[in-house]
């Protein structure tokens, strides 16, 4: 399916190949995944969408290095994460990744700030300078007047805009969103996929979603369509806000 | 992420309250039961500690001061020929029968003084101590009195069938048996005490100026082939005898078993509450870059904070219940050496660092995954 990758000189931010994920073993045995070929290109925001159990969170987690995969390559910026120690891909993740989950995942017990500034504070930046910067992302996701409130005093919608800034803090390459709007009610969906693609969408950066919700099809460069842990079909959406940019192939 | 620790750790009220308020619990229990034995075992050596001699010489076999195997008379003279020795007294030390004037019977620790110098006479809280020299005085300890109906300068008492007259009361501190103290002169303690046909329980010394007493209880014993401590050793000797031979340890060692067991079960069942709870969240934090290690450091220092924060309050609360219902004159022993404060601290950091054990062997086999899961 995807048969040239090249992830060293920025046309594809990953490229996976042959990747299967079993999960049990003898007669409850399931490929979650089944010789999965796939690349996500730099620059784009592709959406993997299809029925639940598909194996489109299995895939996400995979591509993202928190999930070994049974047998396949796993190529990210030129890197095979498929054979990397647990440590090298806890430090790869620290430097190269950036999360999104369904449920937030804020921890409850800190600001709006102290969470956005979680991922500067992994990578050993001073609590002090880390918060700071915390707050200059919360202003640009339009956050910055709830900088101190506890998670539990935002709405699904503000509490998401913190987690999109928690994953931009430390500019990752790849930022990985899994069902970024199942908690949220359209509009509220929508504007947090434009905010993707104001805030979050650049040249060297791609940005892979996994999701159910058609309302936010629009949004997506391609979209990757998964049935029983296969690929189904990629296919580029002209209906895109950046349909026709050169580097999307 | 020493903050972030914190901050998940505090910002969950009930669970911090939980922790902190089981391990002020089980540390107020360690240092109060500790400090109990700590307090009876120290009031069994209150007997020599309350003469004050450098150096006790006594019968070889004896196991501790509570044992009566009196020596010769002529063991005294023998003592004083050692040389080093500055001066030697004789000491009569016996349980005897006082026979009191509302009819009842009480016994009493009778100490019989040499009769020249007094040495191991306490300090008088009222009467007059010179006086032990009029025939049939006795000086009573204060602790335990009541038990002699509080008698006052001037009362009277019988023991073996002689009148003993009060004329002082003496600061004396409780005893672990409990007994009231009663000082004579040593030639009308022999009266009061039964007749045996050897009285002498002790032999009192002092080394010469400048010579460790160490050096001249060594030189007792090879000399005279008596036993011989010097006052740190004998209180020992009676410490070890009454640990060993006595069911304290075990009963006190039996309570402080299940504070360190139920404590544990406590501060465990949280920790790891507080852990499955918050499970998606160090999953998300292993799933940002957070190491295993990192993540471990975390809830070590989690449980330390605790252990201190508990241990501090608690070990205050046991200072507190010391002081009200401790001291000299209580009938609750309670001492607390700083080993013991040690011990129940080391004792509280256990119980946190084995009790994180368990929320730490979750999170390190945490797949960060479980962040993706619904």
């Amino acid at each position: 399916m995807a048969s040239n990758c090249d992830t060293q000189n920025g046309t594809h931010a990953a490229c996976l190949r042959g990747v299967t994920k079993l999960f049990g073993v003898g007669t409850t045995e399931v490929h979650a995944l089944n010789q999965v070929d796939f690349n996500v290109h730099q620059g784009e925001l592709l959406l993997l969408v299809g029925p639940s159990g598909c194996g489109k969170t299995t895939l996400l987690s995979v591509l993202a290095g928190i999930l070994d995969a049974t047998s396949g390559e796993v190529d990210v910026f030129g890197t095979r994460i498929d054979q990397l120690s647990q440590q090298e891909k806890t430090v790869f993740r620290r430097d190269n990744i950036g999360f999104i989950f369904q449920q937030y995942n804020l921890l409850p017990t800190l600001t709006a700030a102290e969470n956005v500034a979680i991922p500067l504070l992994i990578h050993q930046v001073p609590f002090d300078q880390a918060v700071a910067k915390a707050r200059i992302y919360l202003d640009r996701v339009g956050m910055a007047e709830r900088a101190d409130f506890l998670p539990a005093q935002l709405s699904g919608g503000q509490q998401q805009r913190v987690a999109i800034a928690r994953a931009l803090i430390t500019e990752p390459r790849l930022i990985v969103c899994d069902e970024p709007t199942a908690a949220l009610d359209g509009e509220t969906g929508k504007m947090v996929l434009e905010m993707f693609r104001s805030t979050a969408l650049t040249d060297n950066r791609a940005i892979v979603v996994v999701t159910h919700d058609n309302r936010i099809f629009p949004y997506g460069d391609r979209i990757a369509e998964m049935l029983d842990g296969k690929i189904l079909s990629i296919h580029e959406n002209e209906f895109a806000p950046s349909h026709g940019k050169e580097n999307i192939q | 992420m020493w903050k972030i620790a914190i901050k998940m750790l505090m910002g969950d009220r009930s669970k911090y309250f939980t922790l902190v308020s089981s391990l002020i619990v089980v540390s107020f229990l360690f240092l109060q039961q500790g400090s109990i034995f700590c307090g009876l075992i120290l009031r069994t050596a209150r007997p020599v500690e309350v003469v004050g001699a450098p150096i006790w010489v006594c019968d070889p076999q004896l196991r501790s001061v509570d044992e009566s195997k009196p020596l010769l008379d002529t063991d005294l003279q023998r003592v004083r020929s050692v040389p080093g020795v500055k001066w030697a007294v004789p000491l009569l030390m016996q349980l005897v029968s006082a026979h009191l004037p509302d009819g009842n019977f009480q016994t009493v620790r009778l100490y019989g003084l040499d009769n020249d110098t007094f040495f191991g006479r306490p300090k008088m809280i009222s009467g007059n101590g010179r006086l032990l020299t009029q025939d049939q005085a006795v000086i009573i300890g204060r602790a335990e009195s009541e038990k002699l109906n509080n008698p006052k300068p001037g009362d009277v008492f019988e023991m073996n069938d002689n009148q003993a007259r009060v004329v002082g009361i003496a600061d004396v501190p409780r005893d672990f048996f409990s007994y009231p103290f009663v000082y004579a002169s040593y030639d009308r303690a022999l009266q009061y005490a039964p007749q045996q046909r050897k009285q002498l329980n002790y032999v009192l010394v002092a080394p010469e100026d400048g010579v460790p007493a160490e050096v001249i209880a060594q030189r007792i014993r090879k000399m005279t082939g008596l036993g011989a401590y010097t006052e740190q050793e004998f209180r020992w000797l009676t410490m070890d005898y009454y640990m060993q031979n006595t069911g304290i340890p075990a009963s006190i060692g039996t309570s402080l078993l299940m504070v360190f067991l139920v404590g544990m079960s406590i501060v465990g069942q949280t920790f790891y509450q507080f852990a499955l709870q918050n499970e998606r969240y160090f999953g998300a934090l292993k799933a940002m870059g957070t190491s295993s290690a990192t993540l471990t450091k975390m809830i070590l220092l989690q449980a330390l904070l605790v252990g201190l924060v508990g241990f501090g309050v608690g070990a205050g609360l046991g200072g507190v219940f010391g002081l009200f219902a401790g001291g000299p004159d209580s009938k609750i022993a309670f001492a607390t050496p700083w080993p013991m404060v040690v011990i129940s601290f080391v004792a509280v950091i256990v119980i946190c660092l084995l009790s994180a054990l368990l929320s730490i062997r979750k999170v390190v086999k945490l797949e960060p995954a479980v962040v993706f899961r619904g």
